[in-house]
């Protein structure tokens, strides 16, 4: 078990029905522990205090982050996304404590091991076609329903009974998440997904454009009758103020 | 032994480098200084490059202790970078080599910073904060590429500062930046700012148009000093460079954080860049101006390693690029 001196999990007001909870990961933005609640496993996480920056910026982040997150993956539950079920909250102390997803791995390391094996071309392209079109689904139906994840990366999608055909898709870390609205939805979600573009190219280099383009299609099918001004949107962010390729 | 002399020209610093097996013989530079509440244009400052480039390379030389038949090759700045500038810098490097007969290489600005940054700092695979008044990027090398992790998808950081320098008409002398880091050592009231991180990538566009609408009525009524708002600025948008740099770390599994660029030599950059690495049990590598800033040596470095690997620009190549990503070029020298 992980010393818990520096922790506000210590303190948690509730910490007798959390059990044997250990660090697992030391995160950019939080730790996440994991634990039993109510006899069932889970995962814990802390917003810890980030001494580089101001104080009151400090603070402010948090609360926000910890509000959103809360709230937002219980909307994207409500919507029948699946997402990790809230337990239970400590937003004062950045503490969450979620559902803990068994039997799963990253879709990132899914996708880095299936490289690995040296499938035949088509083959791979049909499993990351399947594979990608599902995640396509998943982010359109978060952005029907107004929600914008913030850090769509392949680190945040797990891929549950992932030895078997029919696996299960969860999507996690709600952490940088917020909700739209009618006047900013196209700009809000065309980010995201350009943020999703991006994170492909430089994780999954050479599967980026596969991967990107079969997320699209099944985004296409789940984000609603604005797809249009979506996908243009997206065109304009990619232009916005970046050094594009061009021939010199 | 392998001697460079590199040009760079790309913004408003002219610097003619030589470097020699790692070593900077010379590293003379100019800068374009404009009028308080003043950016610069492209046309004034390639006219500036012109009347200084000519005695900078002689400078250069002098100060090297070397004639022009030591040089093996010549580097310039072939982009990103501000049009008749970049072409004002290849036009002399063109001449130059043909003059000298001398092999040329047309560099990437972007990876001049990363491999300067490396030679100064030893640093042996850092993720790279590359924050100047052009370019918002984190960086990670992975096969034979510097890979874009994180960037800022409207305006660079060190654009954001400049720009609000320009409102508070601070003068841009030795730069905007510069100016504004030793007022928010005078600030202490901190105004919450819009913060905005995307993943690793961060918008500054939001942020700049509220500051510069609000600002000045701030000031105005009194609420908050001028030097206050410059401490604001600082502590929000740096904050999110940490953030999205530690976001990268995280992401790679990296130890190293290296800072190249006109902003990384910002000391208030640096110190909360430290203390994200002592949480993390990461270490922070930063140079300061002479190296931060653009100057010719870092063009003369990445020339020196590409010419080590062979990469000479064919002569039909040695054009300029106003755009030129730094995930662009193939990286031959490093495993």
């Amino acid at each position: 078990m992980e010393s818990v001196d520096n922790s506000n999990l210590a303190n948690l007001s509730n910490l007798e029905i959390l059990k044997n909870f250990e660090l697992i990961k030391q995160g950019a933005e939080a730790k996440i522990y994991k634990g039993v609640y109510q006899n069932k496993e889970c995962i814990i996480k802390e917003r810890f205090k980030k001494t580089y920056r101001h104080p009151d910026l400090d603070k402010a982040i948090t609360n926000r982050r910890t509000k959103m997150e809360v709230n937002l993956l219980q909307k994207a539950s409500s919507f029948g996304i699946n997402c990790p079920k809230m337990y239970f909250s400590e937003k004062e102390n950045g503490i969450i404590v979620i559902e803990f997803i068994e039997n799963s791995v990253t879709c990132r390391e899914f996708i880095l091991n299936m490289v690995k094996k040296n499938l035949p071309e088509e083959e791979l392209g049909k499993k990351l076609k399947n594979l990608s079109v599902q995640i396509g689904k998943i982010v359109g139906k978060l952005h029907y329903n107004l929600i914008v994840h913030g850090d769509l990366t392949t680190s945040n999608f797990l891929i549950q009974n992932h030895e078997e055909e029919d696996y299960k898709i969860v999507v996690i870390d709600f952490g940088l998440s917020s909700k739209t609205n009618q006047t900013s939805q196209n700009e809000d979600k065309a980010v995201d997904l350009y943020v999703l573009e991006r994170a492909l190219l430089s994780t999954h280099s050479q599967q980026a454009e596969l991967i990107f383009k079969n997320i699209l299609a099944g985004y296409e099918t789940e984000c609603g009758s604005n797809k249009k001004q979506i996908l243009d949107r997206l065109e304009v962010v990619r232009q916005r103020g970046r050094k594009r390729s061009m021939v010199g | 032994m392998v001697t460079i002399i590199g040009f760079e020209g790309s913004a408003n610093k002219i610097g003619v480098g030589i470097i020699r097996d790692g070593q900077v013989l010379a590293n003379p530079r100019h800068t374009y200084v404009t009028p308080p509440g003043q950016g610069f244009m492209p046309s004034e400052t390639a006219k500036h490059h012109k009347e200084h480039i000519l005695s900078l390379t002689k400078q250069a030389l002098e100060e090297a202790k070397i004639t022009w038949q030591e040089i093996d090759a010549i580097a310039y700045t072939k982009g990103p970078g501000m049009g008749a500038p970049l072409l004002t810098v290849a036009i002399v490097a063109r001449t130059l080599a043909q003059l000298w007969q001398k092999p040329i290489i047309g560099v990437n600005h972007c990876i001049g910073h990363i491999e300067m940054g490396r030679l100064i700092t030893s640093a042996e695979n850092p993720t790279v904060l590359y924050v100047s008044g052009g370019n918002t990027q984190v960086i990670s090398y992975e096969n034979k590429r510097y890979r874009i992790f994180g960037e800022t998808i409207d305006i660079a950081v060190g654009n954001c500062l400049d720009r609000f320098a320009r409102v508070l008409k601070l003068s841009n002398d030795p730069s905007p930046g510069f100016n504004i880091e030793q007022m928010a050592k005078n600030g202490s009231k901190y105004l919450e700012l819009p913060y905005c991180v995307k993943g690793m990538d961060v918008s500054f566009s939001g942020l700049l148009s509220f500051i510069e609408q609000r600002g000045p009525k701030l000031v105005e009524q009194k609420k908050y000093t001028p030097e206050d708002l410059c401490y604001s600025l600082q502590e929000t948008v740096f904050a999110m460079l940490v953030e999205i740099t530690e976001r990268a770390m995280s992401h790679c599994n990296s130890r190293e954080v290296l800072i190249v660029g006109g902003v990384g030599c910002n000391l208030r950059l640096q110190e909360m860049m430290r203390k994200m690495c002592e949480e993390r049990n990461a270490i922070l590598f930063a140079t300061d101006d002479r190296f931060c800033i653009d100057n010719g040596a870092m063009i003369a470095q990445a020339g020196y390693e590409m010419f080590k690997v062979g990469m000479v620009t064919p002569w039909e190549k040695t054009t300029i690029t106003q755009r030129f990503r730094t995930d662009q070029v193939e990286i031959n020298w490093r495993k």
